[in-house]
């Protein structure tokens, strides 16, 4: 997992990278709530980080307002983000959970709860992936299979029926566009019946 | 309970067992955080100084605050604890013990300084 650690402090920076590095993580730093931004925006995409550690005073931008522009930037909704803060008033948690963030840390942190929090967020990173694999799954069956509902006008004596431009189709071809469907064609015994009937009669 | 190496070293000048145990036992790390933070110091002592000698509140909050979470990551208990007192003052904008914090702050510097030089220089 790619986690981007936004903090002021070179040592605490210092420490959170080479902590988070030592578990397995991709880190990248930043010094400042701006370079922190710059950084997300330039690295969006396929590369983007899955989880940002902010802290909360930043010089620049702070660790809320970067919350709240992931949260409104297109692409970054589902960042899990984790804030880190001295601050230990119930309202100043609340608002850091309003501005977007998932969880946060206390500080000085505990290498340990780091470790169980950033586990906690790597969980929902790979249970968000694996939905929107699904999903985008989904999606590409659901071009494949156009849903066939409502009542279909159907001619009484040739059996075309009537598609959505108006034009009269081959049942065959109709329902081979709209589904997976694929037909073999044969003779039915009372059309091969019929049939044989009229080519003796047209050979009279 | 919160975990104790975040507890660890309050009443300490340097905690280096919880610092030891912060770094997973990585001593060069832990060198290379004492100098991260000497480096950093003249500077922050200086813009704490002067924003309380200019009476400037906000600044005093910012500028305590840095090096409260500065010492605090590097297990120095006592340092954090008064940057936090310097903090407090900044934030309440009541400075008028701030002289008395601030040397209280430059006691318990002048008390982690050598053993952070010795840290940043054991190999």
């Amino acid at each position: 997992m790619r986690i981007l650690v936004a903090e002021d402090d070179a040592v605490t920076r210092k420490i959170l990278a080479a902590t988070l590095e030592r578990l397995g993580w991709e880190v990248t730093t930043a010094s400042d709530g701006s370079t922190a931004w710059q950084a997300l925006e330039t690295l969006g995409g396929k590369d983007a980080p899955e989880l940002v550690l902010l802290d909360w005073m930043m010089p620049g931008m702070d660790g809320i307002e970067i919350c709240r522009k992931l949260r409104s930037t297109q692409g970054f909704e589902f960042i899990y983000i984790i804030l880190l803060t001295s601050r230990s008033e119930k309202e100043d948690l609340a608002m850091a959970l309003t501005a977007g963030a998932n969880d946060y840390i206390a500080k000085p942190f505990h290498p340990i709860e780091l470790e169980s929090r950033v586990r906690v967020g790597e969980r929902m990173v790979k249970l968000q992936r694996s939905l929107a694999a699904r999903v985008a799954e989904l999606e590409v069956a659901l071009a494949h299979v156009q849903r066939l509902q409502g009542l279909l006008p159907i001619c009484s004596y040739c059996k075309k029926v009537r598609n959505e431009a108006n034009y009269w189709e081959q049942v065959d071809s109709y329902l081979s566009s709209r589904s997976d469907l694929d037909f073999t064609h044969g003779i039915c015994p009372q059309c091969s019946a019929k049939l044989m009937k009229e080519l003796d009669e047209s050979q009279a | 309970m919160r975990a104790s190496t975040a507890d660890a070293g309050k009443s300490e000048v340097l905690d280096e067992v919880a610092l030891m145990k912060l770094v997973g036992g990585d001593r060069e790390l832990a060198g290379q955080l004492a100098e991260l933070f000497l480096e950093d110091l003249a500077a922050r002592v200086t813009e704490i100084t002067a924003a309380i000698t200019d009476r400037d509140a906000d600044r005093l909050r910012a500028g305590a605050h840095a090096l409260r979470g500065s010492a605090g990551s590097l297990m120095a208990g006592i340092v954090s604890a008064a940057a936090g007192v310097l903090e407090a003052m900044g934030r309440s904008g009541e400075l008028g013990g701030a002289e008395g914090a601030l040397a209280e702050l430059n006691s318990a510097l002048a008390n982690l300084r050598p053993r952070l030089v010795l840290l940043a220089r054991r190999p």
